[in-house]
């Protein structure tokens, strides 16, 4: 078995965006971990600031529910080794593996958790650029953890400060940067939100461009061209591209109800779409605080939020066979005894200060 | 946020008894390792600590006249990041184990990243004569990992100037009988450079010490502010200010002077550990080995 400071490897999750992640077991505590690690070699300019800023975001924050926690951070031959919280699964696996669709109890209580997530982001001054379903990861009690601060950035609120255009997901990504913003706000996050919550009631992506312009595209189709004082048609990119002048499409159309639960439900559904409509406006600055958002009516209109015990805990790679081949091996009765064992080499450093023990 | 902040948290300390009871272990366990690692090298002159402080102290200035030679010039930020950096890096390692002559770039292009000032390796390293670029550019490239290693990852450091920026803004809202701030800013910038080079960063925090430093700028006229509008602990804060001013312009410590740095680099020489030495044949070795394992699924 394979050895990382102080974890033994049990499997592979997936390729981060910087990075192998491993499946890991603490040896001392047995505590179940994910490692991602982060190579430095053949790097131009040396540790990525996407690495660094992952650290610095994740370092300087308290503990929240709804974050991944960092755990720790060593490093590990000409690299480094992230030790984050283990999570079963994300957002985009539940959206696709569910049998049956979500219900609206559970969407409630999903947005609950990202928006509480998002709000506690957002009073660090941390903006994280890149929320989309993928990065919101859920545990094995099936809470709802924003991860990968990757593209993290501590905002300041310095007017004129310039950041890059080129962050978020293409069907995340805020309509300013598709307009090649460089000066954005927390804003872009909760454009994203929107889209998530969007895509939760719909069960299908809100804005699915298939590239940077037929995504303004689809952006455009639902909000209706841009008009003066929203904010759009001062941008770099806003004259390289014309559409054909469209009206807006109430979101009531395209967020057509999913499950027969809400049709009895007329109130909730309605007060689903507004929230929505507050996310999905081209002025940055008006669209709705996560924490007043956690504030709106939704949240208080029957059905409640589910409790995490009621969501769905979907397998993690439930097609993907080679972590889970690794795993069976890691628990095979056939493995010879010492092949199994921990060596006690490993151990010894953090038993050698306990007043009993004898090597 | 400052209050939960891992500077808060690790990096910030009770008194300077505990800072030089930092710098003893360095020094004093460097000089075990050392014997115990070449028992065959006799007669090895170790700096003091004493030494090592003047060393540090010394290259806490080159830091910042080199900052200061970028074009364009680097934020006052990234300057004082770097400082800390170099603080922080030598209360958990000794100056004969990695010389801050080699260093203090390293901390520099560190800094510049995390504060968001991008420059590429090769840009920055054009502050150097042509003939040492290549060279200085794969010794940084090599010890980013150590350094971040020895700041136990802590990577944000909190500086004074953006709560300096807020209070400035706060007294012109509060007081609006006062001075006017802004005549005040030079002075109190000038107060932040000299901080640097003291000891207040790492006991103090980032706000009380622009505190200081516009208090110490106004001549005494902010007393007034700090009194009426900064809530009940205001002795308390004024005591601390004044232990702030106290600590940055009282003791004037006389610049180390060049020929001095000189003896010492000299002594460095002698018992600086070879294995760090870029020029040393086991450097080269331990380099070879560490890059040997890394080749795993």
């Amino acid at each position: 078995m394979e050895h990382y400071g102080q974890y033994t490897i049990l499997g592979n999750i997936g390729e981060g965006a910087h990075g192998i992640v491993f499946k890991a077991k603490h040896i001392e505590s047995g505590e179940i971990v994910a490692l991602k690690k982060v190579p430095l070699r053949k790097l131009e300019d040396g540790i990525p600031n996407t690495a660094l800023r992952e650290i610095k975001a994740l370092q300087e924050i308290e503990d929240n529910q709804n974050v991944v926690k960092l755990i720790d951070v060593f490093p590990y031959g000409t690299g480094f080794v992230l030790v984050f919280e283990y999570m079963l699964s994300d957002l985009s696996e539940v959206l696709r593996n569910s049998d049956k669709p979500l219900t609206e109890a559970q969407i409630k209580s999903y947005m609950l958790m990202l928006l509480k997530g998002v709000a506690f982001c957002h009073e660090n001054s941390i903006m994280h650029r890149d929320l989309k379903p993928a990065n919101l990861l859920i545990s094995s009690t099936g809470h709802l953890k924003i991860a990968d601060f990757g593209l993290a950035r501590v905002f300041r609120n310095e007017a004129n400060r310039q950041y890059s255009h080129q962050v978020a997901t293409r069907w995340y990504r805020a309509p300013e940067l598709l307009y090649g913003a460089r000066q954005y706000d927390e804003g872009v996050d909760l454009w994203a939100v929107g889209c998530i919550f969007g895509e939760l009631l719909n069960n299908s992506p809100l804005f699915p461009g298939e590239s940077d312009i037929t995504q303004l595209y689809c952006v455009l189709r639902v909000l209706g061209t841009p008009t003066q004082g929203q904010g759009m048609t001062e941008l770099p990119d806003y004259n390289k591209i014309v559409f054909p002048e469209m009206p807006p499409i109430p979101l009531e159309t395209i967020v057509p109800d999913v499950s027969p639960e809400s049709f009895e439900n007329y109130s909730n559904r309605e007060q689903a779409i507004d929230l929505v409509k507050r996310f999905l406006v081209y002025p940055s600055k008006e669209r709705i605080a996560a924490s007043e958002a956690l504030l709106h009516p939704y949240f208080f209109t029957r059905p409640l939020p589910a409790h995490h015990s009621e969501l769905p805990i979907p397998a993690r790679n439930a097609r993907r066979t080679s972590g889970r081949g690794q795993l069976r091996r890691a628990f095979d009765i056939d493995v010879p005894l010492e092949k199994s064992l921990v060596n006690p080499a490993l151990l010894v450093h953090n038993v050698a200060g306990m007043p009993n023990f004898q090597p | 946020m400052f209050h939960t902040s891992t500077q808060r948290k690790y990096w910030t300390f009770s008194s300077e008894l505990e800072l030089n009871a930092f710098r003893e272990v360095v020094n004093s366990s460097y000089i075990e390792c050392f014997r115990d690692n070449f028992p065959a090298k006799k007669d090895v002159k170790f700096l003091t600590v004493e030494e090592e402080s003047r060393l540090i102290e010394y290259y806490e200035i080159v830091l910042m006249e080199v900052c200061d030679k970028f074009r364009p010039p680097v934020p006052g930020a990234v300057t004082a990041t770097a400082v800390a950096y170099l603080k922080r890096f030598y209360l958990k390692t000794s100056v004969m184990d990695h010389p801050p002559r080699e260093m203090f770039l390293v901390f520099l292009y560190m800094a510049c990243k995390v504060e968001e000032h991008n420059i590429s390796v090769d840009r920055f390293v054009e502050i150097l004569p042509a003939d040492r670029r290549e060279k200085t550019k794969e010794f940084i490239l090599a010890h980013e990992l150590l350094l971040m290693q020895r700041l136990s990852f802590h990577l944000t450091v909190h500086n004074p100037y953006r709560p300096m920026e807020g209070f400035i803004i706060d007294i012109k809202t509060r007081c609006p009988n006062l001075d006017d701030p802004e005549k005040w800013r030079t002075k109190a910038e000038e107060f932040l450079r000299k901080a640097l080079l003291t000891n207040v960063l790492l006991l103090y925090s980032p706000s009380q010490i622009a505190l200081a430093a516009l208090f110490n700028a106004s001549e005494g006229s902010l007393a007034c502010y700090i009194e009426n509008d900064l809530g009940e602990h205001n002795e308390r804060m004024l005591r601390q200010i004044n232990l702030i001013i106290a600590g940055v312009s009282g003791q004037v410590k006389p610049a180390v002077s060049k020929e001095h740095v000189k003896s010492l680099e000299q002594k460095l020489k002698g018992c600086r550990n070879p294995e760090n030495n870029p020029d040393n044949k086991l450097f080269k070795k331990k380099k070879a080995d560490k890059e040997q394992p890394m080749d795993e699924g």
